[in-house]
């Protein structure tokens, strides 16, 4: 296995409770990673701890519906868990991990559908509160403005096809680089440029009155 | 809404998340410097992207309920885990031959004990060893095929009288 094993002795008997002993800093994920190949959930659920928050952000900004987000998020840990043995750490886990969370995002996008314009102006029309209203807003019409403007947003992210959507999200919300966004989404640098380009685009068309 | 040098419009995306570097860069920044509506495409970029990002940020009690889904949730998973390797187990390349082995020397020991069992007779009945003959021959007559045909059988019985 080509990983650089540090922060701890790997105990792959006494796991992860002895790995924290031998080592109070944190362990590496690789060692995790080792370790929960070995059959120690522990370790794995120590991975889990680390990437929740990330993982169900990004789910988040695909789905815009926290229910939805938990539950893609925890799916990508549970196929992460399941497919652990192919990890070979030619990459780091994380990036690993995330390629798995965009790919059920991507499947998650393809089964609910909605790229359309007719749908885009069909979401913006209808009167349905938004599933997460703004949260700073303190009087009745900054609160409705917010609204607003999450109905469009939200609506206009729908129209974005996936992949677009994606590449989008993981730019301007995780702000992650374009060489990361490739590796995850599996896919040329130059493919994620144009992706983006398209995304902000026909983004600033629809969104142009609240510029 | 402004509108950018078809040239440069991807660039400027990339500038805006300063993902351009080098030479291309530097040649967009001067041609900034000179095309006010390439500026204002930046400007409007920047006015614009940030309004997208709708964050949602779940308090401590959702985190401590994801985390301990989680935990069932793998458990489960590790429970069928292992079942299913018991049954990968079982089914190892040297167990089926084994079993394939087994089977058929418990099917030759079973059909052997059947034969006997047919074959053996108990000699110690006089009376039976008497009658055993002659239901051995009624058998044997029973499984004749000519009987079955009557009319076979009388035409052997009436040349059978002839011939007397």
């Amino acid at each position: 296995m080509a990983f650089a094993l540090q922060g701890c002795a790997l105990a792959l008997d006494g796991a992860f409770e002895q790995c924290m002993e031998t080592a109070p800093d944190k362990p590496r994920d690789e060692t995790l990673v080792v370790l929960a190949q070995k059959g120690d959930s522990k370790a794995f659920e120590e991975l889990v701890e680390r990437y929740k928050q990330k993982a169900f952000r990004i789910a988040f900004d695909f789905s815009r519906d926290r229910d939805e987000a938990k539950d893609l998020s925890q799916e990508a840990f549970l196929r992460a868990y399941t497919h652990l043995k192919n990890f070979d750490g030619r990459s780091g886990f994380y990036t690993w991990f995330y390629r798995i969370l965009v790919n059920i995002c991507l499947d998650y996008r393809r089964k609910t559908k909605r790229t359309s314009v007719e749908e885009f102006n069909e979401a913006i029309e209808s009167q349905v509160e938004p599933s997460h209203p703004a949260a700073h807003s303190v009087s009745p019409d900054q609160q409705a403005i917010a609204a607003q403007m999450s109905r469009h947003v939200d609506a206009a992210l729908d129209a974005l096809p996936p992949r677009q959507r994606m590449a989008f999200v993981l730019k301007n919300h995780q702000g992650l680089s374009i060489r990361e966004i490739a590796e995850m989404m599996e896919t040329a640098e130059g493919t994620v440029k144009v992706h983006l380009h398209r995304a902000v685009t026909a983004l600033r068309v629809r969104l142009a009155e609240f510029a | 809404m402004a509108t950018a040098c078809n040239e440069f419009e991807q660039d400027l995306v990339l500038y805006h998340y300063g993902e351009l570097s080098g030479d291309s860069r530097d040649q967009l920044a001067s041609h900034l410097r000179a095309c006010p509506a390439c500026a204002s495409y930046l400007k409007e970029l920047a006015a614009l992207l940030p309004l997208t990002v709708n964050t949602d940020e779940p308090g401590q009690e959702f985190w401590q309920n994801y985390s301990r889904e989680m935990r069932h949730k793998l458990a489960d998973l590790q429970e069928k885990k292992s079942w299913w390797q018991a049954v990968q187990t079982a089914l190892r390349p040297w167990t089926l031959p084994a079993l394939a082995g087994t089977a058929v020397i418990a099917l030759a020991i079973t059909l052997n004990i059947s034969n006997k069992t047919t074959t053996d007779v108990p000699s110690a009945d006089p009376a039976l060893m008497e009658v055993l003959p002659m239901a051995e021959n009624l058998e044997l007559f029973n499984n004749m095929d000519v009987l079955e045909n009557i009319e076979v059988l009388e035409v052997m019985e009436g040349s059978a009288n002839e011939a007397a």
